[in-house]
């Protein structure tokens, strides 16, 4: 899209309330965003969600836009934002396996002092790069996408998953029996 | 290893079905479900240790353009706030080293984007070339189409405008393009019974076909001429976009509607065709007789043709409920609780309103097949609200 497209005058109009220049200049917007998160994700249908986000984010946003002829950034920063966002977001409604009920009265609760130690031993006994694929995932990215990071294939990923589940599994029994018997 | 493990670590990936036969396993396995609990509290502490470090995810992308000495892209304000969190963010990639492997990603991303942008720039540039630098109006502008707040409530207004922008893009952004089969002259696109299909004309125009429907066009779109699509049978859902010089005109068997800039269903049998406005103004009249007076819809009207007859005096529809074959919840300034309510039905889930927010208009298009979770949180982000979820369901409420 030649920036002309983004005529910074039209931008301008669009800031001062004019609602045709403010129309037009999101939908030119709008294939861009989506050939850029298509590129980013894949032809999935959260792409849609991640257009429209982002499009509401400039729209609500312009008005701060200090230079018109500032657009393409302006544009670039919110998906850029939206992406985290969406990574944040990516495994909320994904949580379909519930077991409220935690081993030996443990909770999540992060008061829960003994439950928190607990853990950081149970991770301490991981790898350092199992203990990076772990935080890459909980911080919202797919185990394609964390080899792409690493610099490996998705199969070996999963596999440092399974032996950090199993390695996890065993530290967290025998730190709970520790609790158990001792009180520790 | 127990095999049970695999499915269960990766559980993303598993099909309803699979993940209901892993959920009875949890429920039958004490040792299975207590090893799943521990795993799910280190994810949390995981999480809580991120958010913790890291509270706001945008200083790291700041921080990352800093980084790829892309400081220029930062604003006085944004260089200013990054300063301030420098040290801040030092300490979260020495607490969660694989910060260091996200900044990086958000170069990518950054780098990512500028390629789009520059080929979107060649795309354009390359096609006004081949059009002779042919100057058209805007395509892409059209009338603003803000719904009327009830009692003239400022803010309401203005969260019902936002989701109108929303409304305006979703059209073209609704499914991955499906472009029909290519002939030499016209392009014909048909779609079986139970299928959903959306077509994408070049001129920025969007059609989703449903149920069993014949369409047909000249590809291009580019001159007035060429704007005349024909929809032999079935239901179509069109996104029109604007053209001052040229009108874009739906002919079926019995009926030829002619419109501006718009978004319409029509539903086209042989002896009959029935058309619902959505937004705009459309012209509807006879296919074949020059007698009869065609009709000029509003907003939010219906109106039906016979062969040969005139169309039938436009009346006011519930237009989600006239829509709903497009797989679509079409709303136009349609309060918050009856949006709820639609929901409730759709989802099968309950879904309240509180009280502040029931009669607020919303004006958006959303798809079906999305998730009520995906559905609530966009109308909550357009009226500066919350989804909270609880036991009994969802609830929309003021953000706290």
């Amino acid at each position: 899209m030649p920036e002309s497209a983004f005529d910074p005058d039209r931008v301008r109009d669009a800031q001062d309330g004019d609602e045709q220049a403010r129309n037009g200049l999101l939908r030119r917007l709008e294939p861009i965003l989506r050939g850029y998160f298509i590129k980013r994700i894949g032809a999935e249908t959260d792409v849609d969600d991640l257009v429209q986000n982002t499009l509401v984010r400039v729209h609500e946003s312009l008005d701060d836009l200090q230079k018109p002829g500032s657009l393409k950034s302006f544009a670039m920063k919110a998906a850029l934002f939206e992406l985290q966002d969406y990574y944040r977001g990516r495994y909320d409604m994904n949580e379909h396996l519930h077991d409220p009920d935690l081993p030996l009265g443990q909770s999540t609760d992060p008061e829960d002092r003994s439950a928190q130690v607990d853990v950081e031993k149970a991770l301490d006994a991981l790898t350092p790069k199992a203990q990076r694929i772990m935080e890459l995932r909980e911080y919202g990215y797919l185990y394609r996408e964390i080899a792409q990071m690493l610099n490996t294939t998705e199969a070996a990923v999963k596999m440092q998953v399974k032996r950090a589940f199993e390695t996890m599994k065993d530290a967290l029994s025998a730190l709970l029996l520790l609790v158990w018997f001792f009180g520790l | 290893m127990d095999d049970a493990y695999g499915p269960l670590l990766f559980e993303d990936d598993l099909s309803s079905e699979q993940r209901a036969k892993l959920q009875e396993r949890l429920d039958d396995d004490p040792a299975l479900a207590d090893g799943w609990a521990n795993w799910r509290q280190v994810r949390v502490r995981l999480r809580e240790r991120l958010q913790t470090h890291l509270p706001d995810r945008r200083l790291l992308v700041l921080y990352a353009l800093d980084r790829a000495s892309r400081g220029d892209l930062l604003t006085p304000e944004e260089a200013e706030v990054l300063e301030a969190a420098r040290d801040d963010i030092a300490q979260a990639i020495d607490a969660v080293p694989s910060l260091r492997r996200v900044v990086a990603r958000v170069q990518n991303e950054q780098a990512d984007f500028e390629t789009v942008w520059a080929q979107h720039h060649e795309e354009i540039r390359a096609v006004r070339g081949e059009a002779g630098r042919r100057s058209r109006p805007d395509r892409g502008e059209r009338p603003p189409r803000r719904p009327e707040a009830p009692h003239g409530a400022t803010s309401g207004h203005q969260w019902a405008w936002r989701l109108t922008v929303a409304a305006l893009l979703l059209g073209a952004a609704a499914l991955a393009v499906l472009y029909g089969p290519q002939g030499a002259e016209r392009t014909t696109v048909t779609v079986e019974s139970g299928e959903q299909r959306r077509v994408e004309f070049e001129d920025g125009s969007t059609v989703r076909l449903a149920g069993v429907s014949t369409l047909s066009y000249t590809p291009g779109m580019s001159t007035a001429e060429k704007r005349r699509v024909t929809l032999a049978r079935g239901q179509a859902y069109f996104d029109v976009a604007a053209q001052d010089d040229a009108p874009f005109v739906v002919t079926t068997p019995a009926a030829r509607t002619e419109v501006l800039g718009t978004q319409f269903g029509v539903a086209a049998g042989n002896d009959t065709t029935e058309v619902v406005l959505v937004d705009g103004r459309v012209r509807l009249g006879p296919g074949g007789s020059d007698e009869a007076e065609p009709v000029v819809l509003a907003p939010g009207e219906r109106s039906m043709v016979r062969t040969g007859e005139a169309p039938t005096s436009p009346a006011p529809v519930d237009l989600s409920a006239a829509l709903d074959w497009t797989g679509l919840f079409v709303f136009r300034a349609t309060p918050v609780s009856t949006i709820a309510e639609r929901l409730r039905e759709h989802y099968r889930v309950s879904i309240s309103v509180a009280p502040a927010l029931a009669e607020e208009p919303v004006t958006g298009t959303f798809r079906q097949d999305r998730s009520v979770e995906q559905v609530l949180n966009t109308i909550a982000r357009t009226l500066g609200a919350d989804v909270r979820r609880g036991e009994k369901g969802y609830r929309l409420e003021p953000a706290s």
